[in-house]
């Protein structure tokens, strides 16, 4: 029963983690109706970022995050314009396509810098730990929910109150009819994928404490996010959260109680994401979709 | 016939001379590439059919690695010899596509391309799962004792890449080629003018996936080794679509182009940039992304003068 | 349909679709043409002039190696292991090999196995290597196997690393496979009979494996060791590879409360999985890993983490052993050695890099003996050179199925703070310990 309530708390705190790297991921959709195929390795950026940050001029990755999170922007900014925004109106082929081709571009060029060899962030709360009673909260994975919560209320208050966030909102649901707002469509798009890669480079910084750092660890944590933002439904944020949290939970159970469970963990996520297709393929809180 | 398509044909049929020759001539570095060039083919064509109906498939590494597995148990656990295990691995691959098919019902775009990536992944997680089965993660050798010897493999494979090039040449000659557009252009209207998606949606993905899962097969027996990362591997998936799009989305040569392309680009890559650590993969990436900005029509679009009329299989802002 | 119908169909449809606004290409068509032709043209050139024929004066080392993909990191160990032996040999005896020149001829396996396949049929078939060293992951490895074993004359195979015993049941008695790296059961006889000699047996073990070829290539070795060896397993965790979390296992773990945790998993998941030990509190005596917890990338990451983990190697850093006796500019005592590596990459040497540095040192040494290149010879010289080594004596001995097998032996050591570093300090074999097996200080 201990060991119930110490998962539990566990897989919340992962879900929190999972929410802040696939919310990016969920608004480039929303908007633009593309999946960025690099958004794991804008998080493997991140996170090299703040371990770089970390081991060469001893900033913590919490405050390395702010700059971090400036130049994932930036970063977001200048690909879709130099490169994106021309595959916008191509075939959805040609998108994936693309995105594939600079998250392996993204890949190689972390290991010619940096090689392949495993990286590890260890600010001191990485691994110290409180404990309540039988329960013990490890204070890495503590910070790093409290972050991406701060981060996705931010993000939802912002779409929700302020102009931009409203005129994206306006774009996710219909282009032409905002188009005919007077708004232009090309900025919104360009803020959109900005916003989800500076997202995914949040995450990466605080993902830097928790998980290895290699070049190629991106793919797996995009095949999640891909599974949450299915789970949740395209373009909803407060779905994707939701979903993160399903997610985060289904694994840890079937992780504890399945026997083998651990490896199987992996195809939780697919097997989630078959059934959200052929049960209710909007997901939890998602838009219908065009056939 | 249009001298085009004349051309073509003449072109396609030496080429296919040439494919079959080259494993006879004893001359292992070409016959090593004709060898990939063939099962790149194979995938190519398979990708290409499926694309052509509008479906996009991020998960063809499922039906290479269903065929790789199959031919290596069938060989392993029944003794089944070479030509006879590929049979078995093209019918689990035409079930694997029809079960897809079915599951994914009337799911179009991304989202029947993030299934095929479910796909793949689940059987990369079975295939681990079950080492009883598959060996696990610690792999399968070839038992070696059924080798058929190099020159039977060094033909199956550009016989696999004819084959999938009829396929391909009847599927476009037949009525089903304009089926199978209307469903890529609007799959609704398609629907309207009496045509059955479903039953075309899975007839198309039986056939494309027999004609992966034979790929898969093939190389499984050439290589003599498998294991989940290598089966299921996401490189096959990336590259079956490379193929294509260089070559040519949506056409007939296109994927056979594409193919020869990748292959000899890849060889390229790794003779100029090889000994450099990380330096061959980047560069392909580099290639792949300016080839979907300026070239998306393809080799054989810009042979042609032509621009393909796009037209984005979903209406974008209707909602 | 008739031909003449559809003839005119044809052409109507091919109308129709050139009607369509034809927009400008990027590139005219005439210049593609050029570009493809010339590209082509060099494709053609490049693959007639690939080395293809043998000039006799040469010893030509093959090298398969990852240079890029998921297993950068071992491929880039080989190639300045190899490339540092050349060089040494190059100062110390000149230019040549028994009057031939050395050709190290390097191709990049991609980390994939499709490649793998391609790049030791290119080496074996057109290159002509006369010698193979490497791959060094064991994905590789398993994979380059076929080619080679089907190749009617395939070359003398040096292997600095794999140590899946599924490769050495393929290759059997081959009297052309080297391999200078520990299989799986060298480490867990060593382990285990290193833990009976500190702890004594009766007590309980749990082992956490991961599910990819490291974990399922050890676990029947390490029970059947651990059971011979008079231990009680009390648990066994199944963890996936590069997965971010590993909680639910422990808690497992820890449920069964265990003297000794016996972890089989490779040294990234180690990283973290450490970590993880670390938070949860599960005050387990004693941590045993088998993976390479020497690495600095493994002390970097943890840093009071690593403290009392256990782990074996062919090599560790610090072992102060002896210049070999007749060669001792070329295997020098690894002190002077390491302080060279460190020198000249500016980082500690790494166990594949020694590894790969001596068998290359060994082959050319070989062919010096020999005074030829073919594999008859290269063969027979290889398996009668001894030399003392930075990883030990190289005697090539038979192992349970491989005929030459050499660096078979680890040892046992045990990270322990030492002032502000952790030392590895070994405990087994009593031969080379220097200090005892300490239980982990309870949290």
């Amino acid at each position: 029963m201990i060991n119930f309530a110490q998962l539990l708390i566990d897989a919340l705190l992962m879900g929190g983690l999972y929410a802040l790297m696939s919310v990016g991921l969920s608004l480039g959709f929303g908007v633009m109706r593309i999946i960025n195929f690099a958004h794991g390795e804008f998080v493997m950026l991140g996170a090299y970022g703040a371990f770089w940050g970390l081991t060469l001029w001893h900033i913590d990755p919490l405050i390395a995050m702010p700059l971090l999170i400036v130049l994932g922007f930036l970063a977001g900014w200048l690909l879709f314009r130099g490169v994106i925004e021309w595959a916008l109106k191509a075939p959805q082929l040609n998108q994936i396509l693309l995105t594939f081709g600079i998250a392996l571009v993204l890949q190689h060029i972390a290991v010619v810098l940096w090689t392949g060899d495993v990286r590890s962030a260890s600010p001191g709360y990485a691994v110290s730990t409180t404990i309540i009673g039988d329960l013990f909260i490890v204070h890495g994975r503590l910070i790093g929910f409290l972050v991406a919560g701060v981060l996705i209320a931010a993000l939802m208050t912002w779409l929700r109150y302020s102009e931009t966030g409203r005129a994206l909102r306006a774009v996710a649901q219909n282009r032409d009819a905002a188009i005919l707002m007077g708004i232009d469509p090309g900025r919104i798009y360009a803020l959109s994928f900005a916003t989800s890669t500076a997202l995914g480079v949040a995450s990466g910084a605080i993902v830097s404490f928790l998980i290895n750092i290699t070049p190629f660890m991106g793919f797996p944590i995009l095949l999640k996010a891909v599974a949450i933002v299915i789970l949740g439904g395209l373009g909803s944020v407060a779905g994707t959260v939701i979903g993160a949290f399903v997610l985060a939970i289904a694994e840890t159970m079937v992780a504890y109680y399945v026997p083998d469970g651990a490896g199987w963990t992996e195809g939780v996520a697919f097997a989630l994401i078959v059934a959200i297709l052929l049960i209710r393929p909007r997901g939890i809180a998602g838009q219908s979709l065009a056939t | 016939m249009t001298r085009g398509s004349v051309a073509a044909t003449c072109a396609g049929i030496a080429a296919g001379i040439v494919a079959l020759a080259i494993p006879l001539l004893g001359m292992p570095l070409l016959a090593d590439i004709d060898f990939r060039i063939c099962a790149l083919l194979m995938v190519a064509v398979s990708w290409n059919l499926m694309a052509g109906a509008g479906l996009v498939s991020l998960g063809h590494s499922a039906f290479w690695g269903l065929g790789a597995y199959v031919a290596i148990l069938a060989a392993n656990d029944f003794a089944v010899p070479f030509a006879a295990s590929l049979l078995p691995a093209m019918l689990a691959g035409a079930l694997l596509g029809a079960a897809l098919a079915l599951i994914t019902g009337r799911m179009r775009g991304i989202y029947f391309a993030i299934s095929t990536l479910a796909a793949s992944e689940g059987l990369r997680v079975l295939a681990t799962m079950l080492p009883d089965i598959t060996g696990g993660g610690n792999g399968l050798y070839l038992d070696s004792k059924l080798f058929p010897g190099k020159t039977a493999i060094g033909l199956a494979a550009p016989c696999g890449a004819i084959l999938a090039a009829l396929i391909a040449w009847a599927i476009s000659r037949s009525r089903y080629a304009f089926a199978l557009r209307a469903m890529r252009n609007n799959e609704l209207a398609s629907q309207m003018l009496g045509v059955a998606p479903i039953r075309f949606r899975v007839g198309i993905m039986m056939i494309a996936g027999a004609i992966a899962t034979l790929a898969g097969a093939i190389n499984a027996w050439h290589g003599g080794y498998l294991d989940p990362g290598v089966g299921f591997d996401l490189k096959t998936t990336i590259d079956a679509q490379i193929a294509p799009i260089l070559g040519g989305v949506y056409t007939l040569p296109g994927p056979i182009i594409g193919a020869i392309a990748t292959i000899g680009f890849e060889e390229l890559t790794r003779a100029l940039f090889g000994g450099m650590v990380g330096i061959s993969l980047l560069v392909f990436g580099i290639v792949l992304v300016v080839v979907v900005l300026c070239m998306p029509q393809g080799i054989f679009g810009l042979l042609r003068g032509l621009r393909l009329p796009w037209r984005p299989a979903t209406p974008r802002a209707a909602r | 349909m008739t031909w003449a119908v559809r003839a005119r169909n044809n052409k109507a449809r091919e109308t129709a679709m050139r009607s369509n606004l034809p927009r400008d290409t990027l590139i005219s068509r005439r210049r593609l043409t050029t570009i493809l032709g010339r590209a082509t043209i060099c494709l053609a050139v490049w693959l007639a002039i690939s080395p293809t024929a043998r000039a006799d004066g040469e010893f030509r080392i093959g090298l398969p190696m990852e240079l890029s993909g998921r297993f950068v990191a071992f491929g880039a160990q080989i190639k300045r292991g190899v490339e540092t032996a050349v060089e040494t040999w190059k100062k110390v005896r000149g230019d040549k090999v028994a009057g031939r020149d050395i050709v190290l001829i390097e191709r990049d396996t991609q980390s994939n196995n499709t490649t793998t396949v391609s790049v030791m049929s290119q080496l074996i078939n057109s290159d002509k290597a006369d010698i193979l060293i490497g791959p060094g992951g064991s994905d590789s490895g398993a994979a380059a196997v076929p080619p080679w074993k089907q190749a009617e004359d395939h070359p003398v195979w040096i292997v600095p690393g794999v140590s899946a015993t599924v490769v050495e049941k393929q290759v059997g008695k081959d009297p052309y496979f080297f391999h200078t790296f520990p299989w799986t059961y060298h480490y867990h006889e060593t382990i285990v009979a290193g833990l009976k000699q500190a702890l004594g047996t009766g007590k309980k073990v749990a082992i956490v494996y991961s599910d990819g070829a490291y974990g399922r290539a050890h676990i029947d070795y390490a029970r059947q060791y651990l059971k011979d060896g008079g231990y009680n397993i009390v648990d066994e965790e199944l963890i996936r590879e590069n997965a971010p979390d590993f909680l639910p296992s422990l808690l497992k773990v820890r449920s069964s409360h265990p003297d000794i945790l016996y972890t089989l998993v490779q040294t990234s998941d180690a990283v973290l999985l450490a970590k993880e030990i670390y938070s949860a509190k599960l005050n387990i005596p004693y941590l045993i890993g088998t993976f390479q917890a020497t690495l600095p990338e493994f002390k970097n990451a943890l840093g009071e983490v690593q403290n009392c983990w256990t782990g074996v190697n062919t090599y560790v850093v610090g072992l102060h052993s002896k210049a070999d006796a007749t060669e001792a500019k070329l295997f020098p005592a690894s002190d002077e050695w390491e302080a060279a590596w460190r020198a000249k990459y500016n980082k500690e040497p790494e166990y594949m890099e020694a590894g790969s540095y001596i068998s290359a040192m060994l082959a050319l040494l070989a062919v010096e003996q020999a005074n030829a290149t073919d594999r008859d010879h290269l063969s027979t010289a290889l398996a009668a050179g001894v030399h003392d080594t930075v990883m030990g004596n190289s005697q090539f001995q038979p192992s349970a199925i491989a005929l030459h097998q050499a660096f078979g032996t680890v040892v046992d050591f045990q990270l322990q703070k030492q002032g502000d570093t952790y030392a590895s300090v070994i405990f087994y074999p009593p031969a080379r310990a220097n200090g005892k097996l300490q239980a982990c200080p309870a949290q």
